[in-house]
Formats: C-alpha cells, sequence, structure tokens
C-alpha cells in the first residue's frame, strides 16, 4: 500500500538524492506510478542541484592564494589594522540581520549612530565601474524592482525612478540595518557619479528635504508615508536637490 | 607528510574559502578562517591518516575552528552595512536569464539558517554523501536528512516565484 504518510519529507529527499537503499527507492518509485499526491509531495522538494553548482563556481575564482603567515586570534579581532578597498569590499556577502558597531575606512575610525551614516559610509565606496558595466533586461529590471518592493513592502515605480534624464537608473537591491530591510537604488549621473537612493521603514515624520554633506557627498533626506529616504552621491548638490524634489514627489 | 600536506593543501585552497565563506557569511571572516584551517592542517599534518579525504578533513577543521572560536566574536564585533554585489559575481551562463536566477538562488541558499546553509552547500554543492557530511559537521545522517528537507521546502517556496525558466529547469 501507498500511503504517502509513510514516507517523510526526509525519506522523500533521501530519495531525491539517491541516498535510500535500494529496496526504499524501488519501494518509492513503485509508489510514485499512481500516487499523484505522493507526486505532488516530491514536487514540493524538487530544486536544481545542478544551478546550485553553478551558482557558487564563481565564487571559487574569488579566493585568495593560501597565505603563509600565521593569523592570531588577537589579531583577527581587532579590525583597526584592517584596510579597505574597493574591489574588496564589493565581493562580500549580505546578512540578513545588521550588526550595531564600528565601521572602518581607509584606516579611520567612524563611528555610525544612524542609518543613513551607514549607507554614507558604504555609498562612499561606490566609484563609477561599480556601475558602469550594469545592463539588465527591462523584464529583469522590473522583476528585481518588485523582488526588493516585496521585502521592503511598498512598490516601486520604474518610470518615476527613470524620471530624471541626469541619473541613469541601474538596479535595486535590498540591504539590512538592525534587522529592518533597507532599498538601495542606484544611478550613475552623466558625469558618472554613483548615487544612491535608499529607503527604511520609520516612524520619523517631516516633510521637508534636508539638504546635507554625508563622507564628502551631496545628500539628501526626507520623510514619507512611513519610510525615511536618503539621496546621496557626487558633490553636485543642486542635481541632488533637483532629484530628491523628483523622487519626493514621484515615489 | 607536512610537505606532502602543503602541495594538496593549496590545490584544495579555493574550495576551502569557498567554504569558510558559506560558514561566515563575509569575505573579511572567510580570510581567516580559511587561512586559520589551513595553518591548523598544516600544524596537525600528522593526524592525518593520508590517502583522499584531505578535503573533508580540512572542511572539518574548518567547520571545528568556526563554532568554537571565530563565530562568536565575529557575531561581537559586529560590522556595518554588507551586501552581495551581484555585479562582481562572473557570468556563469550565456543567457542573463539563468545568470540572474543562479544568483538569486545562490541569495536565498546564503540566508537559509546556518545549520541548513552549511549542509546543502556539502552535499549539493560540493557533492558529499550524506555520510561525509556528516563527519564533516559531526552530526548523524538522520539531522542531515532533516537539514536538507526544510532546505529543500524553503527553496521550493521562495524560488517559486522566480520566472518560469526556473521551475522548468527543476531535476532533483
Amino acid at each position: 500500500m501507498s500511503n504517502t504518510e509513510h514516507y517523510s519529507d526526509e525519506v522523500l529527499t533521501g530519495f531525491l538524492d539517491g541516498e535510500l537503499d535500494r529496496l526504499r527507492m524501488t519501494a518509492i518509485k513503485k509508489a510514485l506510478v499512481k500516487n499523484e499526491e505522493l507526486k505532488l509531495k516530491l514536487e514540493h522538494l524538487r530544486i536544481d542541484r545542478e544551478l546550485m553548482g553553478d551558482a557558487f563556481a564563481p565564487l571559487l575564482d574569488m579566493a585568495p592564494d593560501m597565505g603563509t603567515k600565521p593569523v592570531s586570534v588577537s589579531s583577527r579581532n581587532d579590525m583597526r589594522n584592517r584596510r579597505f578597498s574597493t574591489g574588496w569590499i564589493a565581493a562580500v556577502i549580505m546578512l540578513p540581520v545588521l550588526f550595531a558597531g564600528l565601521f572602518y575606512y581607509s584606516g579611520l575610525q567612524i563611528k555610525q549612530d544612524k542609518w543613513y551614516d551607514y549607507v554614507a559610509a558604504y555609498q562612499a565606496l561606490y566609484v563609477t565601474n561599480t556601475l558602469s558595466n550594469v545592463s539588465h533586461t527591462r523584464q529583469s529590471e522590473v522583476l528585481e524592482l518588485q523582488r526588493v518592493a516585496k521585502m521592503l513592502g511598498r512598490s516601486f515605480d520604474i518610470t518615476a525612478l527613470k524620471g530624471m534624464k541626469e541619473l541613469a537608473y541601474k538596479r535595486s537591491q535590498i540591504l539590512g540595518f538592525q534587522g529592518k530591510p533597507l532599498a538601495q537604488l542606484t544611478f550613475l549621473s552623466t558625469l558618472g557619479n554613483p548615487v544612491a537612493l535608499c529607503l527604511i521603514r520609520s516612524n520619523q515624520t517631516g516633510d521637508t528635504i534636508k539638504l546635507s554633506t554625508l563622507e564628502n557627498m551631496a545628500s539628501a533626506r526626507w520623510s514619507k508615508n512611513g519610510y525615511e529616504f536618503l539621496l546621496i552621491g557626487g558633490v553636485d548638490q543642486d542635481l541632488i536637490s533637483r532629484a530628491a524634489t523628483h523622487f519626493k514627489a514621484s515615489l | 607528510m607536512q610537505n606532502d600536506i602543503s602541495e594538496e593543501l593549496k590545490l584544495i585552497y579555493p574550495r576551502l574559502w569557498r567554504y569558510c565563506l558559506v560558514l561566515t557569511g563575509n569575505r573579511y571572516d572567510a580570510d581567516d578562517l580559511a587561512q586559520s584551517a589551513g595553518m591548523r592542517a598544516l600544524e596537525r599534518s600528522h593526524q592525518f591518516r593520508g590517502g583522499a579525504g584531505l578535503d573533508r578533513w580540512v572542511f572539518r577543521i574548518a567547520q571545528t575552528v568556526w563554532i568554537n572560536e571565530l563565530r562568536s566574536a565575529a557575531v561581537r564585533r559586529g560590522g556595518g552595512l554588507v551586501s552581495i554585489d551581484e555585479t562582481d559575481l562572473p557570468d556563469i551562463k550565456s543567457d542573463p536569464e539563468t545568470n540572474l536566477i543562479a544568483r538569486q538562488l545562490l541569495l536565498k541558499i546564503m540566508q537559509l539558517p546556518e545549520a541548513q546553509k552549511s549542509t546543502v552547500f556539502l552535499v549539493y554543492v560540493e557533492g558529499y554523501s550524506y555520510k561525509q557530511a556528516a563527519d564533516i559537521l559531526d552530526i548523524p545522517i538522520g539531522t542531515i536528512m532533516s537539514r536538507l528537507a526544510a532546505a529543500r521546502r524553503k527553496l521550493v517556496e521562495q524560488m517559486s516565484s522566480l520566472p518560469e525558466v526556473y521551475t522548468k529547469r527543476k531535476t532533483t
């Protein structure tokens, strides 16, 4: 008798991976011939293992050479001695929860308290080449934005994002700050300056756009409908001011 | 014996580093962990029985060093905004849609709970058997199966929102 209750997800996983003994493999294969419920249960466990291997393959090229100098535990804990480079930073992996703490930049210690300070420090690492080769099809742009929108809890109008002719929209991604999703939408100005529009859920109120300089970059902040926004990049405060007015009105 | 291991260790180092990246979730700690594991393997080369399996032996060392020594320090240390920058990953396929899906899959796997993530990586990326992965992680085979089943359920659910080209590719 073929009863799906006899086959747990663990057993079916073993079946899919070819790890069960021959007796159970044969039994499950027989059961699958007529048991639609079992087939459906199996489908809900199927993944693309080949694609997984392909997805992780490029990481091998990122590996450094094996060092010969021993690394002591105490020196590992001292991040003050580390130096940053753009290429190195650009290859780190996203953590689902952002840790509070000190952020080191070019050997100087800068203490960050606010989310926009963190964003500014991160944005300071961007150069033209970070975004100049980014090129998506319209479909993948929309998919990427939908994914970001879903995680952030608000939608984006891609027409509005592309509404400033001096800022070419490049891509969107989700970062995290203290457990909250933070959306980053990036642009390249006509002069080649990377510009980012970031937003995060917030109880902050305040309708006016505040212009300032963060990490030597022109920036603008405002709040709207339960989100705080930061637009930052380059040194053209006039461009940032006009772009902030546009995005505040249209997003 | 140490010299023999040294040469073979250099060959498997990229895979070791990649495993360390999966364990730690960031390149800073991956560099440190991989180097620590490599040095520890060299120091203990007399304990290695020889033959095939150096990779699994070193992977196990990395796992132990991470759990016992570095993980709590990394959590306490904290850090700033970190993000996977998809443009820095070399393209793996010629068509952009498959690239995008592969990168999404990588992100989803990296966001799995730690136990599931390392198990998925060892079995589905490195290709170890359940027994081999169980030895590396020092857990029963039943736990390997539980973790993989849970990870499969989660990944299927999360990837189901992707374009049809992914759902059509699914094999095992």
